[in-house]
């Protein structure tokens, strides 16, 4: 009986090692890698044929047969300086240099395509120095097209197609708002800069302290985002986004172009907690900003990482930009309002105060229902109503959670408050920004 | 049929019962208001310790001041206690404001009085505890108030309230009233001082007291 067992057991590994030889044998990378060997050579031929030099053409038939002879193997890239191993090369073999030393091809579908950038970006990226995904993302080791392209569960680097490929520019080069290429990511942070994000977040201590530090947002791990949350976001065909598409992109995306308290929605009753959570904070900017730039502002979140180990000397700037000279002292403050983020809580120009959850505003009556419609001053209408002296002061000291009146008195804390600004705006700054404030707001009615 | 009669006023009664504890169990819906004068009393000033009312004063003062006093004792009340503005230390000047229509002319003159002020009674400018002298004070914080959510003043009532604040700072705050209304505001920030130590601190330094 024993000696039954043994043989069929033996038998069943045997059968477990051809199953997986054959399963091997028809991954995809090999079918690409032979399609493209084949194209290639049939390419060749045909040269060969059009060609009415005799020793040309059979330099041509010779590669194509040389094309067709390539054995179907796993190739790859080793980026030492990086760090990188990188397959990618195992499909999109016409970007190996040592099978396509022109790395042109003469196809347009993928994985057959050769890279579309080849006299700029491609000339100063070498791909045996930097390999593929040190840009591209995504998993490099992989070699099927789910795993490489990082549309696996568990993989938090997904491939970066553009306009997030540009990310990948802003990470290695200073002043990349001047680099030629990286235009995405730098309208990115300029609609970060201007639309009051550094009100409340800050960049390496550069900005708000209301909400996180966003100096290395790309860094951040998935199971620091609740996939309850992530459930919850619509994409742009304003379905839940599938599972596989639950990414770090996504998620900061969202936050742009998805009403942030929809789908970071907390527990503003207390039904789940011992004292009531606000919903996220963040305002809605989905009626401020089109698909467009919150790609761009994503691109240019994603360049902020920490932990790319990519040497020193790969850091090449840009040429620094132009010092901002103003005409005068609105124009100044206007760059000062900006600077430091004002329109954040206030709106554009001051225009629109945004929304603080729980917060005495206008409109509100429900205690259960109306908690949504708290909201931050409108600047334009209450300026009127201070000096100088008083601007100057509030800005200083800010008001602090403590004096923001709760609508709902068993409900949230208010997510917003004005955190005291003493510390960074001061001096030409904030005169500046007073005599800007000044100016835009509306004229009060007349006794 | 007594029996009946009886059941049913014993059925009515518990349902009256029933009702009253529900509806004196249901919570009470606050107003914006009544949250703005919550958060008021949360954030004293001095002025708060002060009279909350002067009727005795105002009932001397002609007809039209003495509307815009009792309006403001029911619109500026929603928010806050009537003696957060009557003991408040600012002083707009009273240029006979319900005559001079034109706004622009009105604040040239105001701005003038200021001006002689600086030079006649420069103590007005000095101690800032007791007065806080501008062309435009009362104007601004009526103004401001308007836009504080649940505000109901209309444009008609601020401007009441307004004449009145202007006319009755000019009257309680200086001239022959000067030294009582200099010992009034001392002894408010003094007793501020002593009941609310913390909250002293944090105005002092802005002289908001």
């Amino acid at each position: 009986m024993q000696k039954k067992l043994f043989y069929l057991f033996n038998f069943l590994m045997l059968a477990g090692f051809v199953a997986a030889l054959a399963v091997d044998y028809h991954k995809d990378w090999r079918k690409y890698q032979a399609e493209y060997y084949r194209r290639t050579a049939g390419v060749l031929e045909a040269k060969a044929m059009q060609s009415s030099d005799p020793a040309e053409a059979a330099k041509l038939k010779a590669q194509a047969r040389k094309m067709r002879s390539m054995p179907i193997q796993i190739r790859q890239i080793i980026a030492k300086d990086l760090g990188r191993v990188d397959r990618c090369i195992t499909c999109h073999v016409g970007m190996d240099e040592f099978v396509n030393p022109t790395l042109t091809t003469a196809f347009k579908d993928q994985p057959f395509a050769g890279h579309p950038d080849l006299s700029g970006i491609v000339k100063n990226h070498s791909f045996q120095k930097f390999g593929c995904t040190v840009c591209h993302a995504g998993q490099g080791l992989a070699v099927s097209v789910e795993a490489a392209h990082g549309k696996t569960e568990n993989w938090e680097k997904p491939l970066l197609r553009e306009p997030l490929l540009q990310a990948s520019c802003a990470k290695c080069h200073g002043n990349f708002e001047t680099l030629h290429g990286a235009e995405i990511a730098a309208k990115g942070k300029h609609i970060f800069e201007t639309h009051g994000c550094l009100g409340c977040h800050s960049i390496h201590g550069k900005g708000g302290v209301i909400s996180v530090d966003l100096g290395n947002i790309a860094d951040k791990p998935l199971e620091r985002i609740a996939l309850y949350n992530l459930s919850l976001i619509k994409g742009p065909d304003g379905k839940p986004l599938p599972r596989r598409d639950w990414k770090l992109p996504a998620w900061i995306e969202a936050h742009l172009t998805n009403v942030p308290m929809d789908f970071v929605p907390n527990d503003p009753y207390a039904k789940y907690n011992k004292e009531p959570i606000a919903p996220s904070g963040m305002p809605d900017f989905t009626q401020e900003l089109t698909r467009d730039d919150a790609d761009a502002v994503t691109a240019y979140l994603l360049s902020l990482t920490e932990e790319e180990q990519i040497p020193s000397r790969y850091y090449v700037p840009g040429p620094p930009q132009k010092e901002p000279r103003f005409a005068n002292a609105v124009e100044h403050g206007k760059f000062v309002f900006n600077r430091y983020g004002c329109a954040g809580c206030h709106g554009l120009g001051g225009t629109k105060g945004r929304r603080n959850y729980n917060a005495l505003g206008p409109g509100q009556g429900d205690m259960s229902l109306d908690m949504d419609k708290g909201r931050e001053p409108t600047l334009v209408d209450t300026l009127g109503t201070y000096t100088r002296d008083e601007l100057r002061a509030k800005i200083q000291n800010g008001v602090p959670s403590s004096q923001i009146q709760k609508f709902n008195p068993d409900g949230p804390t208010p997510p917003l408050y004005m955190p005291t600004w003493k510390e960074k705006i001061k001096g030409q700054e904030l005169e500046d920004l007073v005599t800007y404030l000044m100016s835009i707001a509306k004229k009060q009615e007349e006794f | 049929m007594k029996r009946t009669a009886s059941l049913l006023s014993a059925l009515a009664a518990i349902v009256g019962l029933a009702g009253v504890s529900f509806a004196q169990g249901a919570p009470h819906k606050k107003t914006a208001a009544e949250l703005e004068k919550e958060k008021a009393l949360t954030q004293p000033y001095s002025n708060d310790l002060g009279p909350n009312e002067y009727d005795s004063v105002v009932k001397g003062y002609p007809a039209q001041f003495q509307a815009g006093y009792k309006l403001l004792k029911v619109r500026c009340a929603q928010c806050h206690e009537p003696r957060r503005p009557l003991n408040s230390r600012f002083l707009e000047p009273y240029v006979g404001d319900e005559k001079v229509s034109d706004a622009a002319k009105r604040k040239k003159l105001k701005e003038a009085k200021i001006a002689e002020w600086r030079k006649t009674n420069p103590e007005l400018f000095k101690e800032k505890a007791v007065w806080q002298p501008e062309a435009d004070v009362w104007s601004r914080y009526v103004h401001r108030m308007m836009n504080k959510p649940g505000c109901k003043m209309t444009p008609v009532e601020a401007k009441q309230i307004w004449l009145f604040l202007v006319y009755d700072s000019n009257q309680r705050k200086i001239g022959k009233n000067e030294e009582a209304w200099r010992a009034h505001r001392n002894k408010l920030v003094e007793e501020f001082k002593a009941k609310y130590p913390k909250r002293y601190e944090e105005l002092a330094p802005q002289s908001d007291l």
